[in-house]
């Protein structure tokens, strides 16, 4: 797949994972894993990049004696999800034109 | 090697990056080791999940690079010649500024320690005074405790500023190294 459209689409299922609560980095990995396949050096650039969007915010916060990193979505985190799932329905428009067999090439 | 020293060997590989940046990507990083060790994970196998800092580096600058984020990758010429040609010129203003500091902080222990002494000195001289004057005795001694509390004061305002000197001395010391180090 076209790696800028991968990143994308894994920042919009980060911040679907931070819909069910706030999170932070192994968990958020963890709660993908199953069925997305996310490495620790691609979630880092994806969560500075919803950051400076403004689609999460980051909050430190103590815990066992070191710090942990608190991932919240915003509001328009919600939108940029909302977003992406109005464009898919044009994917989906898209997908169908191009999968249909040309008739003419045959 | 252990989280600290692949942090720090981590770190190390990118010091391309600027320090604010760098110090994110380390707790990220420090975040996630900890995190799976918490849960169980043995050290040693969370770091070789995770390459060698080397590959780990390399990954990492390379996402930077393609999120177009050059504005953390510090430009390199600019950087190492002038910084080293720089710091080494500025070598003996630092040795002039950091001599002037402590002398100065050796002047305010002599003042305190002075201070002190003349106080106490005073003090035992203004009970063989009161025996002459009970007035000018009292006097001297209330003059006599004022000094040395004045004394006990510059103590610790000297204590105070040789700490500050001696951690002004630290930071120049550690960004020289990190200089000629990095740049190395």
């Amino acid at each position: 797949m076209d790696s800028q459209l991968k990143k994308g689409m894994l920042e919009v299922c980060v911040l679907k994972v931070l819909t069910k609560g706030e999170s932070y980095g192994y968990k958020i990995i963890s709660d993908l894993s199953p069925n997305i396949e996310i490495s620790e050096s691609t979630l880092y650039p994806i969560l500075k990049r919803l950051q400076s969007s403004g689609c999460l915010t980051v909050d430190s916060r103590e815990h066992n004696g070191r710090l942990r990193k608190y991932y919240r979505i915003t509001e328009l985190g919600f939108e940029r999800i909302n977003e992406f799932l109005k464009d898919w329905e044009q994917i989906d428009k898209i997908y169908k034109f191009i999968a249909e067999v040309n008739y003419e090439s045959i | 090697m252990n989280q600290y020293e692949y942090l720090k060997e981590l770190r190390r590989c990118l010091s391309i990056l600027d320090r604010v940046e760098e110090d994110r990507v380390i707790e990220y990083y420090a975040e996630l080791i900890g995190d799976k060790v918490e849960l169980g994970i043995p050290e040693e196998e969370v770091l070789s999940q995770l390459g060698t800092p080397r590959q780990l580096a390399d990954k990492i600058l390379a996402e930077t690079q393609e999120y177009e984020e050059p504005k953390h990758i510090k430009e390199p010429e600019k950087l190492s010649v002038g910084r080293i040609v720089g710091f080494s010129i500025l070598i003996p203003f630092v040795i002039t500024a950091l001599a002037i500091l402590y002398s100065v902080a050796v002047s305010f222990v002599a003042a305190s320690v002075g201070m002190q002494l003349g106080g106490v000195l005073t003090i035992i001289g203004s009970f063989i005074v009161m025996f002459t004057s009970i007035g000018a005795g009292i006097c001297q001694l209330g003059v006599a405790i004022f000094v040395s509390a004045l004394g006990l004061f510059a103590a610790y305002g000297s204590w105070k500023f040789i700490l500050l000197c001696i951690k002004i001395t630290q930071k120049i010391f550690k960004a020289y190294v990190r200089t000629y180090t990095k740049e190395a």
